[in-house]
């Protein structure tokens, strides 16, 4: 309620401000006054006489070409004088209702179709209390406490290992699913939970060392969920699409239809499908389309766009991974995959300036720039 | 609460912005004082709606509150303060903001300072100002409000991206925006100008201060960002003919003839036709700027902004704005009245060739910067216009401008004579050749080097030269002189000081360029780096933490002829949040030099890729900068009229006073 009284409020001393011309009492208008500017000027060529800023004859003579304008203006003026209209009182009438209306339904109008006022109730934001009145950042840090006192406490480091994946804090998570290894020995759960912040941290990308653990992960346990469908994915970005597509229906095969976890399988197949039909329309069909290697919500955000949407897609993801590299190009891997994008692309003279720019960017390191050659002759998208 | 209304205070700006872009218009067509006057009204309700939306923006960022996605998407609850404020404006909808924000405050103050100007010129002028708010409160509401809520709300944000946790963002954007939208006053002013059909005096005058303000800030945003580029970005570089920088050049350049012109305008009441344009081309490049580094049509180091489906809009923004005032112009200039003739040898003349120069030079920057992306529109080709392009089409430019700055000052209005102004410049040109000469007996070669420095020490003693004219030192007494040079006006010295920082900047450019010094290796702690003179002593890495990220910091010793100077502490950082390093480069100023460290990869076994340079003068080509940004201000504050009258032919002057 005091919301709306608040937007109420604001909306009619904005009228009033707005509209406080029509209700004073006008003052006159002030016309064109080169005449006023021209014998400022007059003014001031004394002024700076007197001080001595310039000397006698330029005083004259910019008295002498001001004068010139002044005559001239004041002409103008006098022709100018004559037609002085009168004030149309219906004409501003018509202003003000235009004002007094239009004002607060274009702001009405707007606010009701890009407003929440439902949001302006107390909003729970980091700095909200949970359970035991501590804030998010609170409970993380007690337990972080607790676990420096007590290092050899496997359970608390299982509780904040999940939290920190879920704030995107990978690297802490990785330490916190390792930690929780060591103590309390792996199982396909822990395994997989390593997994999927390696994963993270990789923005999306199945790192060899990912499937390494994937693969440990499947080995405890071979009905792991997240394990089956981060190496259907790391298949897919390897290129084996086939592999990839096999893996994932078999997941679904076995699945209950209504599992939550079945929703990014049907995604990533639906992705592949989409990218198939895209291959046949493309001009060569020789070329595969998913050269650089998308992350994982690259895959669902292509997912739900159609073919030239999905170009331009790639390509922007290209570009963004050119950008990357350009502030940073201490990455021979990284270069190698924009050299085969472009390849992808079929755009060969970036590839061979991306190649160039390459090698001067890792000119100073021989290991990198050897690391960089091998990369490039490997076919594209083999493991990275 | 207070997020909801910071944005219904935006959807209120909009109303108001609409009213106010009609009823004044309608007021100076029908010479009706009542409706000219909500022109003035509407100008300080939007600036007023705007400090409620942005300070209740500015809120929710400084409280971390998540519920709005912006916050969301840009900032941490950990992040120190001052980046909580500033990634208000690290981001495309923030800023935005921003940008309106300042356009609503440049409203404000031409409703404020505007009350000798014409009553319907002014009422004019608001209603334009009015349209391009308009244009731009509708593109931020429709394709991206900064108050679009997220529910429910997230429990810790996505942190800003490391590159812009740096007081450069404090200070950067804000200038670059004052400069940016301060010359849509003068777009206003001549658009109002076409539409009233007359140019008043009063119109010259007002233009030139507000295109001088909104230069001295663009001024002083391209410098800061050039410095802000340069230390954080880790390779030394401080301009890269980036898209994104030279979107922020060419309405610098565009600017620096309208400043001219105007000035040309003012005193003499000729090129008013020729001014006219060059105002309404300085804000279209500078929406431009705003539309490259916005819609995502380049993606750069400034990428925090990439969403090609607000280009459209953007393009509807510029067609209309940029579209409709030159169809104007082409329409209403041939009916303005022409003013002053003068002689091709004149102060006049030599402000006429400086425009043909810098707009050439926009020219030549809009067309490597544009061309490519055209290209590729039409054909889908890729090519890049680099560094090689600008520097073999621009630096030809420059040095004529160069040559004729010391000039212009020094001709008389009308009719000069550029003898007696080439004997005044003797000691600039002797200046030249010693500057050559000690830059030759410091450093040696290359050529074009020494040549170009002798420019520079020509430029800034050339400068001086209208000084001591005016003033008579070595004439007269030199107290006398000292006393005299007290007295001159202010936009003298103004504009002394805003050339000479063009000669400051040349030198700077030339000593880093041509005798900076690099070297790059792998090293041990315990190595030691030897770089012009000094010696880096790498005593090894320690880690450290930061509120939101961790860092390896390497501590190295500098050494001078074995003496210890001090210490520099580069490091690397890691934001966990968006996995992102950052490289935190150290400087060490030695006398106008800099020594740079930027740490590279860090391996396994403890070595380090460390990258030293050594840049001598480097700190002259920002402290150029500055002095030109000072010599605006002088300029600004001088709050004389100005005349410009022809000095009389001297067998007249001198019969009249003989008379």
């Amino acid at each position: 309620m005091t919301f709306w009284l608040i937007l109420s409020g604001m909306t009619l001393a904005t009228l009033a401000f707005v509209a406080l011309p029509f209700l004073t009492r006008a003052r006159g208008e002030r016309r064109g006054d080169d005449v006023a500017v021209y014998k400022d000027q007059l003014a001031e060529i004394e002024r700076d006489l007197a001080a001595g800023r310039i000397a006698p004859e330029e005083a004259e003579a910019s008295r002498i070409e001001v004068s010139r304008r002044l005559l001239k203006a004041a002409d103008r003026e006098k022709a100018g004088e004559a037609e002085q209209p009168a004030i149309a009182r219906g004409r501003r009438t018509a202003a003000i209702a235009f004002v007094i209306l239009a004002l607060p339904a274009v702001a009405a109008a707007f606010y009701y179709r890009l407003g929440a006022p439902w949001e302006a109730l107390p909003q729970t934001t980091a700095e909200a209390k949970g359970p035991g009145g501590l804030t998010l950042a609170e409970m993380i840090a007690k337990v972080e406490a607790h676990v420096r006192d007590n290092p050899n406490d496997g359970r608390s480091y299982e509780v904040l290992a999940p939290v920190y994946m879920r704030l995107g804090r990978f690297d802490d998570a990785i330490a916190a699913w390792g930690k929780v290894i060591e103590i309390l020995g792996d199982s396909s759960i822990r395994e997989a939970g390593l997994g999927e912040a390696l994963v993270g941290k990789a923005q999306g990308d199945v790192t060899p060392e990912a499937r390494k653990v994937f693969d440990k992960a499947l080995s405890l346990d071979k009905n792991s969920v997240p394990a089956r469908y981060y190496l259907a994915l790391a298949a897919f970005q390897d290129g084996k699409r086939d592999d990839a597509r096999k893996m994932w229906n078999d997941m679904l095969a076995g699945a209950q239809q209504d599992a939550a976890w079945t929703t990014p399988v049907r995604r990533a197949l639906a992705e592949l499908d989409a990218q198939d039909a895209a291959r046949d329309v493309a001009k060569d069909p020789a070329k595969p389309q998913a050269a650089p290697g998308p992350t994982a919500s690259d895959v669902e955000a292509a997912s739900k766009m159609d073919t030239g949407d999905r170009n331009a897609f790639i390509r922007s993801m290209v570009a963004r991974l050119a950008d990357k590299l350009k502030q940073n190009g201490d990455d021979p891997e990284g270069w190698a995959r924009l050299v085969h994008a472009y390849g992808v692309l079929g755009e060969a003279d970036k590839a061979q300036a991306a190649t160039a720019d390459a090698r001067k960017a890792l000119g100073g390191d021989v290991a990198k720039l050897v690391r960089f050659e091998d990369a490039l002759k490997a076919p594209s998208g083999a493991p990275r | 609460m207070i997020p909801e209304i910071g944005h219904y205070a935006l959807i209120l700006a909009l109303a108001v912005s609409l009213a106010q872009s009609i009823v004044p218009l309608v007021g100076a067509r029908t010479h009706d004082p009542v409706l000219m006057d909500v022109g003035t009204k509407g100008a300080y309700a939007q600036f007023i709606l705007m400090c409620v939306s942005f300070g209740a923006l500015a809120f929710a960022y400084g409280r971390s509150d998540f519920s709005v996605a912006s916050v969301f998407e840009n900032s941490h609850s950990l992040m120190p303060e001052i980046y909580k404020f500033t990634s208000l404006w690290g981001n495309h909808e923030g800023s935005m903001l921003l940008w309106v924000m300042i356009l609503a405050l440049f409203g404000a103050l031409v409703a404020a300072f505007g009350a000798n100007i014409p009553t319907s010129l002014k009422a004019t002028v608001l209603a334009v100002q009015s349209w391009i708010a308009a244009l731009f409160y509708l593109f931020i509401l429709i394709t991206s409000n900064p108050f679009t809520r997220l529910a429910p709300a997230p429990a810790q944000g996505r942190d800003l991206n490391p590159i812009l946790q740096d007081p450069g963002l404090a200070i950067h954007p804000p200038l670059l925006y004052v400069g940016y939208v301060g010359f849509s006053i003068s777009f206003s002013f001549a658009v109002a100008a076409l539409i009233e059909g007359r140019i008043d005096a009063a119109w010259a005058r007002w233009v030139r201060p507000w295109a001088l303000l909104a230069w001295i800030f663009l001024t002083l945003g391209i410098a800061m960002g050039s410095y802000w580029a340069y230390y954080t970005l880790g390779w030394g570089g401080w301009w890269f003919w980036d898209p994104v920088e030279n979107a922020s050049f060419m309405p610098w350049l565009a600017g620096t003839a309208l400043l001219h012109s105007a000035l040309v305008m003012e005193k003499r009441e000729a090129l008013k036709v020729w001014t006219i344009l060059l105002a309404i081309l300085t804000f279209s490049l500078s929406l431009i700027g705003t539309f490259i580094v916005r819609s995502g049509v380049l993606t750069s180091v400034h990428a925090f902004a990439s969403d090609p489906s607000r280009g459209v809009f953007i393009l509807v923004i510029l067609l209309l704005l940029i579209g409709g005032a030159l169809a104007l112009y082409a329409w209403r200039a041939p009916s303005l009245r022409q003013g002053g003739l003068f002689a091709p040898i004149s102060r006049e003349g030599s402000l006429v060739l400086n425009n043909l120069l810098l707009s050439t030079a926009t020219a030549t920057v809009f067309v490597g910067t544009l061309y490519p992306l055209a290209l590729e529109a039409l054909t889908g080709a890729k090519i890049s216009v680099g560094a090689p392009f600008f520097n073999l089409t621009f630096a030809p430019l420059f040095v004529p401008i160069l040559i004729a700055v010391p000039f212009g000052p020094l001709l008389a209005w009308k009719r000069g004579d550029i003898r007696a102004a080439t004997q005044r410049l003797t000691f600039a040109f002797v200046a030249a050749v010693v500057g050559a000469l000690i830059a030759f007996a410091l450093q040696g070669k290359p050529v074009v080097a020494l040549a170009a420095i002798g420019l520079g020490f020509y430029v800034i003693a050339g400068s001086i030269a209208e000084l001591i004219e005016r003033s008579g030192l070595f004439r007269v007494p030199v107290s006398t002189a000292f006393h005299r040079a007290r007295g001159l006006p202010r936009s003298t010295w103004g504009t002394m000081f805003a050339h000479a920082g063009l000669g400051l900047t040349l030198i700077g450019i030339v000593c880093e360029t041509a005798w900076g010094l690099e070297t790059i290796g792998a090293y041990k702690p315990g190595a030691t780096i030897p770089i012009g003179g000094y010696e880096l002593k790498y005593e090894g890495l320690s880690p450290r933490k930061g509120p939101n990220f961790t860092a390896d910091v390497a501590r190295m010793i500098v050494l001078r002829d074995g003496r210890e100077i001090g210490v520099m502490e580069p490091s690397k950082r890691a934001f966990s949040t968006r996995s992102m390093n950052t490289s935190e480069a150290a400087l060490m100023t030695r006398g106008l030099g800099q020594l740079y460290v930027a740490l590279g990869d860090i391996n396994a076994d403890k070595t380090t890729t460390v990258r030293v340079y050594w840049k001598p003068f480097v700190l002259l080509i920002w402290i150029g900068g500055l002095a030109m940004a000072f010599g605006g201000v002088l300029s600004l504050s001088d709050r004389r009229l100005r005349v410009g009258a022809p000095k009389m032919a001297r067998n007249r002057a001198q019969a009249e006073r003989t008379a």
